[in-house]
């Protein structure tokens, strides 16, 4: 047992596992480049990066079979590589720290990349000139939100994620007083009238706006210029049975009401949301074109930002490489539509978005201090021999 | 190389795999609750020359209704309480074009109360006309049938066609509830006032906030800014998703004025009797024939076949793009529309109006189509 354990720590240990891990990720890095074309950034950060295997369906059937490790397993054994090594090879001492440090620095920029993978949410906030919003909305992430409206003063929502409708079981909570059991789920999916159609296909919803409508199941698309179009059946069933099967798509923005046992509820499938315990207020979007040409010179909003604290209370401009920073997010300004009314701002919340730069500090300076070292011992050397050296 | 010690691996085993497990849990795919305040975001500010409100209609809420936050769609929003905590929802909604046939529209408030549809025949006993300030409403009132022990739903509902633009007024709630509000409703529908239209020349500037016409161009490099997808106007009681399309670009005549763009369009300008909307749609939304045939039914026109339909479309090719151009005239609407899909998206430019403002547009609106091109 020993000696098997011995030989894993070899491997973990050794150099050439890294030298491999280095190679690998070098073509992994060169197979997603070559990908990109079809997948589209997004895509390839999906399959190759942020997963542990590259899968290939088998031609002919749909099993699909891991082919080569992905980011996060070369990224993990990398991560575990460097810090085997370092605990058994390396013996602390001062004339050791650069290398300490600069190994320090790689595992925590692979650390920083697991950490960013996993809590960067990425979202965006649509705001006309005039209005407040206290929420933003995911690109990729969709919601069903089921939400009590029955109370005045405020509405409770029960957030349930779109790939959890991807299963048969009916999904509770506490909060809602039916439960929720899918009868059909398409990641991407077109939608008709069924009045356009002379001989339309027999109607799977039984109540709201989804009765009219016929479902088209599409291909999802990872492609930049493309978006998928989440779309499900669901059922709606309480303790006395079934109170009508939904359509919710987020092609159907306006939300579904209905009222069981009293309470009104509202179903709607949208982008996820993530409120903000601030509002952010758009007073101006301003977008100046250099004289007699459409090429932008700014483009900026001036949002007035009020937290609910009170600690908040002012106005921010947001241009161009120049974001907010405010509650743990970063508003930058990246669009405007419906001709300058609309401004789009990209949210970035990325809790470990330091460690990047405090990781290439760490090597920055573990190099710098590794160098110099050599450098010195150098020149110490050519001055006790300078014979030896001049020969 | 050293011979390594068990305490020490074991250690380094336990930090390793305990980190790995802490970032294993952080993706949460978990069903969670929270608790908001009733929206309000789309509130205008209270200051600015930016918050100027925008032209729309106007009404005057009886007693009792509660006015709720105005979002998505709606233009108003009211919630009306009853006994033992019951509560019937009151919105106000507006859609370009003509909102569909009477007997769609009917047919859809008996879908979602799970009575059948009913015919043409039917639709004159189930539809009454109310001629009030505003205009003539077509007014229906529908009970769905109480099973399961689940009270009855009711809808009152109303809607007035002005202008290239339908009003839907709607109540929907319990049937007890709602038949103790029809005499509220039909206050409601009195009070109701469309926005003052301004005089044709003075039309660029009777928008409060809005721009003449204008371009959507974006910056060369410029990141894709997510466009309004639209629906086409037959699909106008389906509201649809903001959602990442690949815009285009287009350059309006000077003297069309921009309307306020809603979630469902692109763009809309006003054009002197007429209107132009821009919308966008996943997919082919039918094909061409399905579109031809909707637009001839909304300006009263009957449906034609396959066969026929080479006599009735016109190709402009421009900018790399192909349109499919219609002009379909009714007796008192007609409808001139270019249908462009593109990128797996159909776009759709729709001058509609009176036939003589939409004869006064059509040069520009033909011009216009020429400018638009892909970014």
């Amino acid at each position: 047992m020993k000696s098997a354990w011995s030989r894993i720590v070899a491997l973990f240990t050794s150099l050439r596992l890294t030298v491999v891990l280095l190679v690998l990720s070098i073509l992994l890095v060169f197979a997603a480049t070559l990908d990109q074309v079809h997948l589209g950034v997004w895509g390839v950060q999906e399959k190759y990066f942020r997963s542990f295997f590259v899968y290939a369906r088998i031609s002919g059937t749909n099993v699909s079979v891991p082919i080569f490790p992905a980011g996060y397993l070369l990224g993990w054994v990398l991560l575990i590589n460097l810090m085997a090594a370092h605990f058994y090879r390396f013996r602390f001492g001062w004339r050791k720290c650069g290398i300490w440090l600069t190994h320090a620095g790689l595992i925590l920029l692979l650390i920083g990349e697991g950490l960013s993978g996993m809590m960067q949410q990425d979202n965006q906030m649509r705001i006309d000139v005039g209005q407040t919003r206290r929420y933003t909305e995911s690109f990729r992430e969709t919601e069903l939100a089921v939400t009590n409206t029955a109370n005045p003063g405020f509405d409770e929502v029960v957030s349930i994620p779109f790939e959890r409708l991807d299963q048969p079981e009916p999904i509770q909570h506490p909060k809602m007083p039916f439960a929720v059991r899918t009868v059909a789920y398409y990641p991407n999916a077109s939608m008709r009238m069924r009045s356009q159609l002379s001989n339309p296909p027999p109607a799977v919803a039984t109540a709201g706006d989804g009765t009219g409508m016929v479902v088209q199941p599409l291909p999802v698309t990872y492609k930049d210029n493309e978006n998928n179009w989440p779309t499900a059946y669901i059922e709606l069933v309480g303790p006395e049975g079934s109170l009508g099967t939904y359509l919710v798509s987020t092609m159907l923005v306006e939300p579904q009401v209905l009222s069981f046992q009293g309470r009104s509820w509202s179903l709607v499938l949208r982008p996820k949301r993530d409120y903000l315990p601030f509002a952010v207020t758009l007073k101006k979007f301003t977008h100046d074109v250099y004289p007699g040409t459409d090429i932008p010179k700014d483009f900026a909003s001036t949002i007035h930002l009020k937290s609910d604290d009170g600690q908040a209370d002012r106005e921010v401009r947001i241009y161009m490489n120049n974001p907010l920073r405010y509650g743990g997010r970063a508003f930058y300004q990246a669009g405007y539509d419906n001709n300058d009314r609309t401004s789009v701002l990209q949210v970035v919340r990325n809790p470990s978005w330091q460690i990047p730069y405090l990781s290439c500090a760490m090597i920055a300076v573990g190099l710098v201090i590794e160098f110099s070292m050599h450098l010195f011992g150098f020149f110490s050397r050519r001055k006790t021999e300078p014979e030896a050296v001049m020969s | 190389m050293p011979e390594p010690k068990p305490i020490r691996s074991q250690i380094l085993l336990l930090v390793v795999t305990s980190f790995a497990a802490g970032l294993a849990g952080c993706k949460d795919r978990d069903v969670t609750s929270y608790r908001i305040p009733k929206e309000a975001e789309s509130a205008p500010a209270a200051s600015g020359p930016a918050a100027e409100p925008q032209a729309g209609p106007r009404w005057e809420a009886p007693a009792g209704w509660e006015t709720q936050a105005a979002s998505g769609m709606r233009l108003g929003s009211f919630r009306v309480s009853g006994a033992g905590g019951t509560s019937a929802d009151v919105s106000v909604v507006s859609f370009p074009g003509s909102g569909g046939d009477d007997l769609a529209n009917v047919n859809r408030w008996r879908n979602q109360l799970q009575l059948q549809p009913i015919d043409e025949r039917a639709l004159a006993d189930s539809v009454q006309s109310l001629d009030l300030t505003a205009g003539r409403f077509a007014v229906v009132d529908l009970a769905g049938p109480s099973a399961g022990g689940k009270a009855s739903q009711r809808i009152l509902g109303a809607w007035l066609r002005d202008g290239g633009q339908v009003w839907f007024i709607k109540m929907m709630g319990p049937a007890d509830l709602v038949g103790t509000q029809k005499k509220a409703f039909a206050d409601f529908l009195a009070s109701f006032r469309l926005p003052q239209k301004a005089p044709e020349s003075s039309a660029p500037s009777s928008l409060p906030g809005s721009a003449q016409g204008g371009t959507n161009d974006l910056p060369p490099g410029h990141p894709g800014v997510p466009a309004a997808a639209g629906s086409p106007s037959g699909m106008d009681s389906m509201p649809v998703q903001t959602a990442e399309v690949p815009t285009l670009r287009w350059q309006a005549p000077g003297d069309w004025a921009a309307k306020p763009a809603s979630s469902m369009r692109k763009a809309s300008y006003s054009v002197g009797g007429a209107e132009v909307a821009i919308t966008v749609f996943p997919g082919d939304v039918g094909g061409v024939l399905a579109n031809v045939n909707r637009w001839r039914g909304q300006v009263g026109l009957p449906e034609i076949s396959q066969a026929d339909l080479g006599g009735h479309v016109a190709a402009i090719d421009t900018n790399g793009l192909h349109f499919t151009v219609v002009d379909e005239a009714g007796s008192s609407a007609r409808i001139m529309a270019g249908l462009l899909p593109w990128q797996g998206v159909t776009w759709f430019f729709k001058l509609t109006g009176p036939p003589d403002a939409v004869e006064r547009a059509k040069p520009a609106f033909l011009t216009f189509l020429k400018t638009v091109k892909a970014p």
